[in-house]
């Protein structure tokens, strides 16, 4: 039964579209991330694409392990030792520890959000070995005094500085372009790409109607029972079974372009999450973290599709369902009104933004004086859910009244 | 095995559709005969536990058919009147398809559908999409879904329309060799469908049953005598305003025609043993269309 409402799926011209175009958005994603990458090389020229790549993944394994005080130190003094033998000219061959200089450039700064690339210059070898413990004063003080008191309530603060805290430190650092790139790519990936799978399971209920195939389905002998379970596992499975096709293509393409090492090092260690990260978490588990909300997502978003599918007997509203949580993203996000923007955090385009949702500024959920960061929220949330939906799927169906 | 129908009604809005029906179903080939509207794709919906009535009860050897639910359908097998089907799948895939949610197994459903192709010839096609095939090939896939699971009860709502008449003809064998043993209920309103191969005929009109029983049975009891006379052009005219006509027919030596009359309506007007059409027409009158007179 199954097997045949899958068929039944994907026999149309449109799925065959839909299928097409999520190969589409996969290239594109490939392409647009793998262009955007860029690095200064060693003939005094901006390396890009690949070649960046394979450069970074050379140079920046002499600052591969953990960045602990002997790494940061050798950091400051082998900047000096390049300033003072290329001069101006310098910067062509800073390479190797550009991510280690870049925490510095976001944290030896007067306030949270400033960012000073050459404070690597003015910084003493003791002086970057205290990076850890500026990090947390940085934020303590955009939290307590800065602008962040006005953002976050003294219990969210509270909790902020104690998650902080508790980061592991030393952190693991090395070379992590393929599993960055793997990470945020599949996010931007899927915002384009949940929508395209929740549109193929819209007709799954509604076509029956439409194709006046009802009557025989519901005066079959499973036709109020088994073959309405069937469909909802059709749907589920088809949508479950492409979503990890994707992301386990994207994984092979991007680990096998940009290299595989890197896995183990800590997230927090990385950029977007040096200065408001939560989370201890190597780019392996984030990653796998990523496929779990990932799936979340984009199960929620299907059942949603399934659910006016088989309540309005319309596949266009079903289909047009499926695109709607990413143009309210893009709605309230060009809006400015506050309540809107609280709506924000709770959309469900933050499962697939991981490296945005690992930080404290991705909101929190207060009852009382228990504060949530909103990531494991939005995971029960729409977990709940995904859960909740398939059996009312099932009855709301079942019940239906053929034409 | 008996399918008891009793006081069975329908409302729509305002509309009584199936009104007090009552009869019972055993093994055997059922004529269903009603106008457009009369109400048949109603009862045999209600048949079908696709519409709930609003009052009455219909009953498989004594059980409530909605309270047996499933036990029920998988002895039941439909051919609804506008028979929707999947355009993209192909006939083989389709009847696998419509095999699973009927509740045969795989290796019994691949046999099945393909003993079934070979009886309604469609073999052929078994490759084929649906949207690709003939508007009598479409017919043929509804009647063989409606065969797959072997089914008591087997009910066909209009199955020969829009068949030519070799199609109509074929399907009428087809349909006296598979009625062996099972309950088949029909509905038409071409008359000839069921003339020779149904074993009771139910007259439909107003969401009733108007009469039934066996062609003959019926036919007998026609209150009215058919006649058949010849006439000059211009009295065929009279008679048609005065008397119900079945059949006209221009000859050489005036009209030919065929009246329903108590009494012999011209002298020299030859009495003729009455058929099913003619009760048709003396149940239905002018109302019926023109779709009796095809064929
Ligand atoms: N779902 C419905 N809602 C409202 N009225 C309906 C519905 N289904 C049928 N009717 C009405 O009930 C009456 C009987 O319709 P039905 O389809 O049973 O007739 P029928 O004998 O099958 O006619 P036909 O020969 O044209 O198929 C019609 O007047 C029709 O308009
Ligand atoms: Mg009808």
């Amino acid at each position: 039964m199954t097997r045949y409402e899958i068929k039944k799926l994907f026999s149309t011209a449109g799925s065959k579209l839909a299928l097409l175009l999520l190969l589409a958005i996969l290239l594109y994603t490939a392409f647009s991330m793998i262009h955007d990458m860029s690095c200064p090389g060693p003939e005094g020229d901006m390396l890009q694409g690949l070649e960046a790549a394979a450069f970074m993944r050379q140079v920046q394994q002499d600052y591969t392990g953990l960045m602990d005080e002997a790494m940061l130190r050798r950091a400051v003094e082998e900047n000096a030792r390049l300033n003072a033998l290329y001069g101006d000219n310098a910067m062509w061959y800073k390479t190797a520890f550009a991510p280690v200089r870049d925490l510095m450039s976001w944290t030896f700064v007067p306030a949270y959000r400033d960012f000073d690339y050459s404070v690597i210059d003015r910084l003493s070898p003791g002086e970057a070995a205290g990076l850890y413990e500026r990090r947390v004063a940085l934020i303590r003080d955009y939290l307590q005094t800065g602008a962040g008191a006005a953002l976050y309530s003294r219990s969210e603060a509270a909790y902020i500085l104690r998650r902080m805290g508790a980061l592991k430190a030393p952190a693991a650092v090395g070379y992590t372009k393929g599993w960055d790139t793997l990470i945020q790519g599949s996010g931007l990936m899927l915002i384009l790409a949940s929508p395209v799978l929740a549109y193929l399971v819209s007709g799954l209920f509604s076509q029956e109607r439409a194709l006046r195939a009802d009557a025989l389905f519901f005066s079959s002998r499973h036709g109020r029972k088994k073959a309405v379970a069937a469909k909802v596992k059709a749907g589920l499975l088809t949508v479950s079974g492409l979503y990890l096709l994707l992301e386990l293509t994207w994984a092979v393409l991007v680990l096998s372009l940009l290299g595989t090492e890197g896995g183990g090092c800590s997230v927090q260690a990385n950029l977007f999450s040096w200065r408001s990260g939560l989370y201890n978490l190597s780019f392996f588990e984030a990653w796998l973290l990523h496929l779990a909300c990932g799936m979340i997502g984009v199960l929620f978003l299907a059942l949603l599709t399934m659910l006016v599918s088989a309540a309005f007997d319309s596949t266009p509203l079903a289909a047009a369902t499926a695109f709607l949580p990413m143009l309210l993203t893009v709605f309230i996000s060009a809006s400015s009104l506050s309540v809107l923007n609280r709506l924000l955090y709770w959309l469900p385009e933050g499962l697939f933004l991981l490296r945005d949702e690992l930080s404290f500024e991705a909101g929190f959920l207060q009852l009382g004086s228990a504060v949530w960061p909103m990531l494991p929220v939005l995971m029960v949330f729409y977990g709940v859910l995904c859960l909740a939906l398939p059996p009312c799927l099932y009855q709301l169906y079942r019940r239906k009244q053929p034409r | 095995m008996e399918l008891n129908l009793s006081n069975v009604t329908k409302n729509f809005k305002g509309l009584t559709a199936v009104d007090r029906v009552s009869c019972t179903f055993g093994p055997g080939v059922y004529g269903l005969l009603g106008v457009n509207g009369a109400g048949k794709t109603t009862l045999m919906r209600m048949l079908c536990t696709l519409l709930r009535p609003s009052a009455g009860s219909i009953e498989l050897d004594g059980q409530d058919i909605f309270s047996l639910g499933g036990a029920y359908r998988a002895r039941l097998g439909y051919l609804p009147q506008d028979f929707g089907f999947y355009p993209d799948l192909t006939v083989r895939d389709y009847l696998l398809y419509i095999s699973s949610i009927k509740g045969l197994r795989p290796a019994t459903a691949r046999q099945r559908s393909g003993e079934l192709m070979e009886l309604t010839g469609l073999q052929k096609a078994a490759g084929r999409k649906m949207k690709r095939l003939s508007g009598g090939m479409k017919r043929r896939v509804g009647i063989t879904q409606a065969l797959l699971n072997d089914p008591e009860i087997l009910i066909l709502d209009e199955p020969t329309a829009g068949l030519d008449p070799g199609e109509r003809i074929r399907f009428r064998n087809l349909l006296s060799e598979i009625a062996r043993d099972r309950l088949v209920l029909l509905s038409t309103h071409i008359v000839s469908d069921v003339e020779y191969i149904a074993g009771q005929i139910l007259l439909m009109k107003d969401g009733r049953i108007a009469a039934s029983g066996t062609v003959e049975g019926l036919t007998s009891r026609m209150p009215l005598g058919v006649w058949r006379c010849v006439v000059p052009h211009r009295q065929a005219e009279e008679l048609l305003r005065r008397y119900k006509v079945a059949n006209i027919r221009a000859a050489a030596e005036g009209t030919e025609l065929r009246i329903l009359a108590e009494r012999a309506p011209v002298s020299g007007a030859e009495p003729e043993p009455p058929t099913l059409e003619d009760l048709f027409l003396y149940t239905f009158g002018g109302e019926g269309g023109k779709d009796h007179d095809k064929i």
